[in-house]
């Protein structure tokens, strides 16, 4: 169970969010949304250490978080994607799992279905938008996370894709893992999450 | 009085490293790019000026001019050859070497039309005076005055002109810059040419210090900018004079008193010191600090 | 074979090691202008175990190559928060220092009649090893030839292994590698510190190879070549840095009539190289085309 208690951060004297609380329990799938600069992807940031808060504590379990490294807490089992893709440009999807050949095949099946088989051996900038942030899915999935935070995952699909992208998330994300979907569009959440959350400018987190 | 005397000396003499430490920071802040190069660059411009010289007798001024415009020129040619073609993270290293490649090519250049080895430089300024017990080389304090001169230009350009701005703008973020429809090219192209034109001022004021020219003097006035640049701290236009000084003081302290051997090995463990200490240099640990988060930024 | 190409292949396999040390550097991204402190490290090592100390040739040079781990590691825990210009700036600071010192050092002897020992600008003279064996220059040749290759393979079977996989990421996107959960300071130790050993082996072969040593062989000159090679031969596959060493000494130096103007063609070519392989010519991307064509795992 992840906890943020009275969080803080600021950036340059301004204020993204003070006194932020929440708790996200094993299993939940939750959407947050809200406007720019409300501070989504820096909640993200705090959560798996790239960023510190000003105050406040943020525990995982009975860790405690403040002051972990990222891999660290990435160890941990919090794991996360990027707002822009993350993969090398220079290697083929196959090699960008970073995990031991063995999961690989172990997992064969799943990555088969989810639609990327065809890509596995290409490279970043011969495959489609979707391909590519399903396998970054899947890269963290293989990584066997806990809690998984998604920084807007379906930025830039298309109705369709974003149905399809939707029935892969439903499909093949485990439900003991706890999924965190940040978005400013709505339609995804509404899809897959099951709460949602909303972050406005200096007030509290809205539990929609 | 001797310490006195020999830190004035360090100063005076200081005040070249100076001038080359603030082409290099002028680089580096705008373009993040260390141009290997650029000690090679002036040694060719200053080598085919007296080339030129010996065919024409274009006389001092001549030689003054002509060292600017192809110092500018051939910063032009390094970067449309070493920098304009790559961009991104990786960039940086691969320009770095390029203009490494470029740099032999340059010194190379250089020693076909410097075949003695060594050639006189003309020197326009009488010798020295005595201030009561101090011997003060009055090319040497004006050196130190051009130094300061030119700092306030380069501090006009970059903080009140226009073209400042967009070099500043470049500097800050080179791909929003092109989106707002900034000419990133021409910027870049004018951030060299200009350093271009201030290293051959400093150059050109060096040499006829010096009164010789040698085919060192390329290798030597890369090294020389970058270890103040990094002494002074990266970028900061204060820290690039600071470091120069700095620098001057400890070396001629150094010969002064445990031997001329000495002064390479004590600059560089200082380098070294201040590096693993105080990274961000003597001044520059504030810009440091910014650029880590600006790379930092997910 | 005539005794020049030997000469010119032996410099080969040796400026080999040190531009393989700068690749594993490169690898874990960093730019280092100190290699060749490692390079002249591995060279004095040798020289001062094999003709003070009367070590065999073999602990001689692994003494040596420990020497440089040990230096390397310790010079990567010191610069351990710099990056980009500040660790190549206290590299080559590190690496000046080092020359600098051996200019001054002095400890000569006489051994069997022949000055030898450490004696600042003048030299380390008469490492008499190749000749005491009775060593010709194609025998010295096969016996680098070897040590290059063992190590090649190496690094070809390292390359295989997740070590060089996640190092990989580290140097390419540390942020990635982060939030995978990889730890990347003791791959940037380690890689570093491997690096200086590569490079110390090749300078104590150099040193067996040339008999004389002197400061200034080791100075940056030699540290921005041997990254100017790694650059321009790839960093995909380990082959890169020697198709780089190949490039420069093989091809400028047997053409012979080009020799007067070696630099400035040099020079140009690997400006324009780079701008049409800005990755060097056996690029990461290139490595993983060979691969897709070769290696098909059956996904």
């Amino acid at each position: 169970m992840l906890e943020f208690k009275s969080v803080g951060k600021s950036f340059g004297g301004i204020n993204i969010f003070e006194n932020l609380n929440f708790q996200l329990k094993k299993g939940e799938w939750v959407g947050l949304t809200g406007g720019n600069g409300t501070g989504k992807s820096t909640l993200i940031n705090i959560a798996t250490g790239f960023q510190l808060p000003d105050e406040g504590k943020v525990n995982l379990g009975n860790v405690s978080l403040l002051g972990l490294k990222p891999w660290q807490i990435a160890r941990l089992g919090v794991k996360r994607n990027f707002q822009s893709v993350r993969l090398s440009e220079s290697l083929i999807l196959r090699d960008q799992f970073f995990v031991p050949d063995k999961k690989i095949f172990d997992n064969l099946e799943m990555i088969q279905a989810s639609g990327i088989k065809g890509f596995l051996n290409r490279f970043p900038s011969e495959c489609p938008l979707p391909i590519l942030r399903k396998m970054e899915v899947l890269r963290a999935l293989l990584h066997s996370p806990s809690i998984l935070f998604l920084d807007e995952p379906s930025a830039g699909f298309s109705q369709e894709e974003l149905h399809e992208f939707s029935q892969f998330l439903i499909t093949y994300v485990p439900s003991s893992i706890s999924l965190v979907i940040v978005e400013h569009r709505t339609e995804l959440m509404q899809l897959v999450c099951t709460k949602s959350w909303g972050l406005f400018l200096n007030e509290p987190l809205r539990i929609m | 009085m001797e310490f006195l005397q020999t830190c004035i000396d360090g100063l005076l003499f200081g005040s070249a490293y100076s001038l080359l430490a603030l082409s290099f920071s002028l680089l580096f802040g705008v373009m993040k790019r260390i141009n290997l190069a650029f000690g090679s660059t002036l040694l060719l411009s200053a080598v085919f000026s007296l080339w030129i010289d010996s065919l024409f007798s274009i006389g001092i001024f001549g030689i003054f001019f002509l060292m600017i415009a192809s110092s500018a020129l051939i910063n032009i040619y390094v970067e449309k050859l070493c920098f304009y073609p790559h961009s991104g993270k990786y960039g940086a290293t691969v320009s770095m070497i390029s203009s490494f490649a470029i740099w032999m090519q340059l010194d190379e250049m250089s020693s076909f039309l410097l075949p003695d080895r060594t050639a006189s430089f003309p020197s326009f300024l009488p010798d020295s005076f005595f201030l009561k017990d101090l011997f003060i080389r009055i090319d040497q304090l004006f050196l130190f005055l051009i130094a300061v001169f030119m700092t306030s230009i380069f501090f006009y350009v970059l903080y009140k002109t226009n073209y400042g701005l967009l070099l500043r703008g470049v500097s800050f973020d080179g791909e929003l810059a092109k989106k707002l429809g900034v000419n990133s090219g021409k910027i870049s192209s004018f951030a060299f040419a200009f350093s271009g034109i201030f290293g051959a001022i400093a150059a050109f004021l060096i040499l006829s210090t010096e009164s010789q020219v040698t085919p060192f003097f390329g290798f030597w006035c890369t090294l020389k900018g970058l270890v103040a640049m990094m002494l002074g701290g990266i970028g900061s236009l204060p820290g690039a004079i600071i470091g120069g000084l700095f620098l001057g003081l400890v070396e001629s302290n150094v010969i002064n008193y445990l031997g001329a051997e000495y002064r390479d090995i004590c600059t560089y463990l200082i380098l070294l010191f201040i590096l693993v200490v105080k990274p961000g240099g003597i001044m520059g640990s504030a810009l440091l600090r910014d650029e880590r988060a600006a790379s930092e930024r997910i | 074979m005539s005794l020049y190409l030997i000469t010119v292949l032996t410099n080969i396999c040796l400026f080999s090691f040190i531009a393989l040390s700068a690749y594993l550097i490169l690898i874990v991204g960093e730019v280092s202008f100190g290699q060749q402190a490692f390079f002249g490290i591995g060279a004095y090592s040798l020289a001062i175990f094999f003709v003070y100390f009367d070590f065999s040739i073999i602990s001689s040079i692994f003494f040596g190559m420990l020497i440089c781990f040990c230096l390397a590691l310790f010079l990567s825990l010191l610069t351990i928060k710099l990056s980009g210009l500040y660790f190549a700036m206290a590299t080559l600071a590190f690496a000046e220092v080092f020359r600098l010192s051996m200019n001054l050092v002095r400890f000569p002897i006489e051994k069997e009649g022949r000055a030898t020992g450490l004696n600042g600008p003048e030299g380390f003279e008469n490492i008499r090893w190749i000749f005491e064996n009775n060593i010709d220059p194609l025998g010295f040749f096969y016996i680098t030839l070897i040590t290059l290759t063992i190590l090649v393979i190496s690094l070809f079977i390292l390359e295989r292994s997740f070590i060089m996989k996640n190092a990989r990421i580290v140097g390419k996107d540390i942020i990635l590698a982060q939030s995978l959960g990889i730890r990347p300071r003791p791959y940037r130790v380690f890689f570093i510190g491997t690096a200086g050993a590569i490079s110390g082996l090749g300078g104590a072969l150099f040193a067996l190879a040339n008999t004389y040593i002197e400061p200034a062989m080791f100075g940056m000159m030699l540290g921005v070549h041997s990254l100017a090679y790694t650059i321009i031969g790839g960093l995909g596959l380990p082959i890169g840095p020697l198709l780089g060493v190949f490039i420069d000494i093989g091809l400028l130096e047997s053409i012979r009539f080009l020799s007067e103007y070696r630099m400035i063609i040099f020079g140009g070519l690997v400006a324009i190289i780079l701008i049409f392989y800005p990755e060097g010519i056996i690029s990461p991307r290139i490595a993983s085309r060979i691969k897709r064509l070769f290696f098909n795992k059956g996904l």
